[in-house]
């Protein structure tokens, strides 16, 4: 039985590739049209923790390719947005696995292709078929439901990719998920349905990494397992709707979700024993069939745009609160249980009139501010491993767009934990970009066992430096 | 892309400098830093590893407590804990980022948890244990230098029990060698199979509890609480608890005032052996120091 539903499955992961295929190669009545762009960037970071040799302080090095192609017309076209990652080990340091894409050579549900030192992101890639009022997509997507900022409560179908923390570039934050959709496009309405076939489990970077979650203490070393995916299967599979309006001037959107949480429950599972090491303490990051309802709305005001999301599930999973004060009385593996869960994101997009201030100044300014909070309704569950989480952000353009400040401060108020990101970003104008960034962590350990992630990662803060050539 | 006449037009020539100078930021000649590793390495010994290979075994560094060199330790108190290669029954401790520095006293614990069923070990009743003790000072503490420190060969040859068992005693006030207020008295409950009063010595693997009391502060009577790990030579009732045949045996510490003992001490002891259970007792004989000095055991 085993083996025909890993049949089954390997057939449904296919059938959307043959579609696409087949599509493409049907005569169309035509020309079609090929448009490319891309960029090439060389990507650096570098770790400020001073305890150690600067070969050790480089952590990436980092060549990205970034291919964006369109074929086709604009009714029926093939779209494909990639990235092509390499990063080599080039300061010599003895340890060349500061950054891995992952453990080991693997190829993902959404054929993300992946060694230690490369990678193959396909996060875009589909066919898309418009015949008005209707649109069809077939292949791998981005969903952008929601209006936050940072987290989405709404973006039930795109998985994360933490593999660096909170900080990766918008464009790599979310995975693509192999997935049928379709939209409606009404006078007074816009519908859109998804059918995702495949589920795409959540990204960490691997152990060793310097942005993995293991974590050691003088009794325990702990250390996220493979990001196993649930089997490509008919009861794994996620559906979901989402209807958008204005209604009075404000953008309101309703949604619903059935399907793999998009969170993974990180579930302490076996304990061994590896010689002249601490007992090490496997953490499973578990997928469990949720259903989400979620409203996300925005609205402009003035100068301000006002924004909110909110999403409510009666089945979400976590983890079953323990007394942890002494080993003998821990249970592993954890037991985990579904409860009401809501979270919601609410703040405001503010573009400061700085022109009205200074003359000169041409550029754009915008002030925003999130908010973030998750909450379990069962008291006995771990709450959620993101939560109360404020961030502001500032960024301006100055000299016509040629040089572009960005200041992100993120608050973690539950256990103090700050991200402080100032980015300083020059546009040549000639297709090159140097952007500039430092990042600082912080957070309390505040006798918790299980640490914060803002804590965790307190000696991660860096500097890093991009040279980009768009194509 | 159309090109503005403009000073970041030019600065593409100008923009290799800096990608030069970026890229010797990131490939630089690194200096090694300094190599202050602390490592403990050792063996272990005892037929319950050999007898019991499917029990996780655990070698644990605390901070040095002079007061209680063979308690059970309290696993909060750790500072690290590694498994034991089993291939040998050999362990190692890198000590380093832990924070300990040499010159540091730390005390070395081993374990069997014997009643593992899975999930975390935990030290508990019926765990085999062993404590890296110097038989000379009755010292627990092991004093940490840079790179390889030798841990030595532990016995794991305790076991523990479940027990309250604790001692009241006094010392005789008007025979022999009388400790004067104030005096440091280090007392120690030993089985009579570890104490050998003609040779003035004590085994250290007899010995059942310990007290370290100043004379006239903490008594009289005198608490000694019986320690939980029971070196497994010691015959021991379980249900209900109890030790027979020991003795009580001081050591005035005053020559010199080291809390331990040091050859030439004068030498006290209980005059007849007793019987502890559960609890706590009062013990009816008296320690008598005769005037006769410690003998340190042979390395």
């Amino acid at each position: 039985m085993d083996s025909k539903r890993k049949t089954t499955g390997r057939r449904m992961g296919l059938m959307p590739w043959l579609a696409a295929a087949l599509m493409l190669c049907a005569p169309q009545p035509t020309a079609a049209e090929l448009q490319t762009f891309g960029f090439i960037e060389l990507d650096n970071l570098v770790n400020t923790y001073a305890d150690q040799d600067f070969a050790d302080a480089v952590k990436k090095n980092e060549i990205r390719a970034n291919l964006e192609i369109k074929y086709g017309r604009d009714d029926l076209h093939l779209f494909m947005k990639s990235d092509f990652y390499y990063a080599p080990n080039l300061s010599g340091d003895d340890d060349p696995y500061d950054y891995r894409y992952a453990a080991e050579s693997e190829v993902a549900n959404n054929l993300r292709i992946s060694g230690t030192e490369y990678e193959a992101d396909f996060n875009e890639l589909y066919l898309d078929y418009q015949f008005s009022p209707f649109r069809l997509r077939l292949g791998n997507q981005l969903y952008k439901w929601g209006t936050a900022d940072v987290l989405n409560p709404t973006a039930y179908f795109n998985p994360y990719d933490f593999r660096e923390f909170l900080l990766r570039d918008d464009d790599q934050f979310k995975q693509g998920v192999p997935s049928l959709s379709g939209m409606y496009f009404h006078d007074r309405f816009t519908t859109e349905l998804v059918f995702s076939f495949a589920h795409v489990p959540t990204l960490f970077a691997p152990s060793g990494n310097f942005w993995s979650l293991d974590m050691r203490n003088a009794l325990y070393t702990s250390r996220v397992g493979s990001d196993d995916s649930l089997p490509t299967q008919w009861e794994n599979t996620g559906i979901g709707g989402r209807i958008s309006a204005t209604v009075w001037g404000t953008d309101l959107s309703l949604s619903a979700y059935r399907g793999p949480d998009r969170d993974p429950v990180m579930v302490p599972e076996q304990v061994s024993f590896p010689p002249d090491e601490p007992l090490l303490l496997v953490i499973e990051p578990r997928y469990h069939i949720v259903n989400m309802f979620g409203m996300d709305f925005s609205k402009t005001v003035g100068d301000f745009v006002f924004q909110a999301e909110a999403a409510y599930s009666p089945n979400k999973r976590s983890l079953v609160m323990q007394d942890l004060s002494g080993l003998d009385t821990v249970q592993i593996p954890f037991d985990t249980r579904e409860s009401d869960f809501i979270s919601y994101a609410a703040g405001f997009n503010y573009f400061v009139p700085t022109g009205k201030i200074f003359e000169n100044h041409g550029g754009e300014t915008v002030f925003t501010l999130d908010w973030f909070q998750a909450r379990y309704a069962d008291d006995d569950l771990y709450g959620a491993y993101f939560t109360d989480l404020l961030t502001l952000r500032l960024q301006d353009t100055f000299m016509d767009g040629r040089l572009l400040f960005k200041y992100t401060a993120m608050f973690e108020t539950q256990h103090s934990g700050s991200l402080q990101w100032p980015e300083l970003t020059l546009d040549f104008q000639n297709g090159w970009t140097l952007a500039l960034a430092y990042v600082a962590i912080d957070g309390d350990l505040d006798g918790e066992t299980f640490e914060p992630l803002f804590y965790h990662y307190r000696n991660n803060d860096f500097v890093s430096f991009k040279i980009r050539y768009q194509i | 892309m159309k090109k503005s006449p403009n000073v970041f037009s030019i600065s593409r020539h100008l923009l290799w400098p800096w990608v030069c100078l970026l890229a010797c930021m990131i490939v630089a000649c690194g200096q090694d830093g300094d190599n202050s590793d602390i490592i403990l390495a050792g063996t272990l010994q005892g037929t319950a590893l050999t007898e019991n290979p499917d029990k996780p075994v655990l070698v644990a560094v605390l901070p040095d407590d002079p007061d209680r060199p063979l308690a059970t330790p309290a696993l909060a108190d750790v500072v690290l804990m590694v498994s034991a290669d089993k291939t040998d029954y050999s362990f190692r401790l890198d000590l380093t980022e832990p924070g300990l520095a040499p010159g540091q006293s730390v005390n070395i614990v081993a374990f069997i948890d014997m009643n593992y069923a899975g999930g975390l070990p935990s030290l508990d009743a019926g765990d085999m244990v062993g404590f890296y003790i110097d038989a000379q000072t009755f010292s627990a503490a092991y004093e940490l230098q840079p790179g390889l420190n030798d841990g030595g060969n532990l016995p794991i040859n305790r076991k523990i029990y479940d027990h309250q068992a604790s001692l009241q005693f006094r010392m005789a006030e008007n025979l022999g060698v009388v400790p004067a207020a104030g005096d440091n008295v280090l007392v120690y409950a030993v089985h009579s199979q570890g104490l050998d009063l003609a040779a003035r010595s004590v085994d250290t693997d007899y010995v059942v509890g310990m007290a370290r009391v100043v004379v006239g502060q903490d008594g009289p009577p005198y608490p000694l609480d019986l320690l939980t790990a029971i070196y497994t030579g010691i015959a021991v009732s379980e249900d209900p608890f109890g030790l027979d045949d020991l003795r009580l045996v001081a050591i005035l510490d005053n020559a010199p005032a080291n809390g331990r003992p040091d050859a030439g001490e004068y030498l006290g002891f209980t005059l007849l052996a007793f019987d502890v259970a559960d609890g706590i007792q009062e013990i009816p004989n008296r320690i008598i120091f005769p005037g006769d000095g410690f003998v340190l055991p042979s390395p």
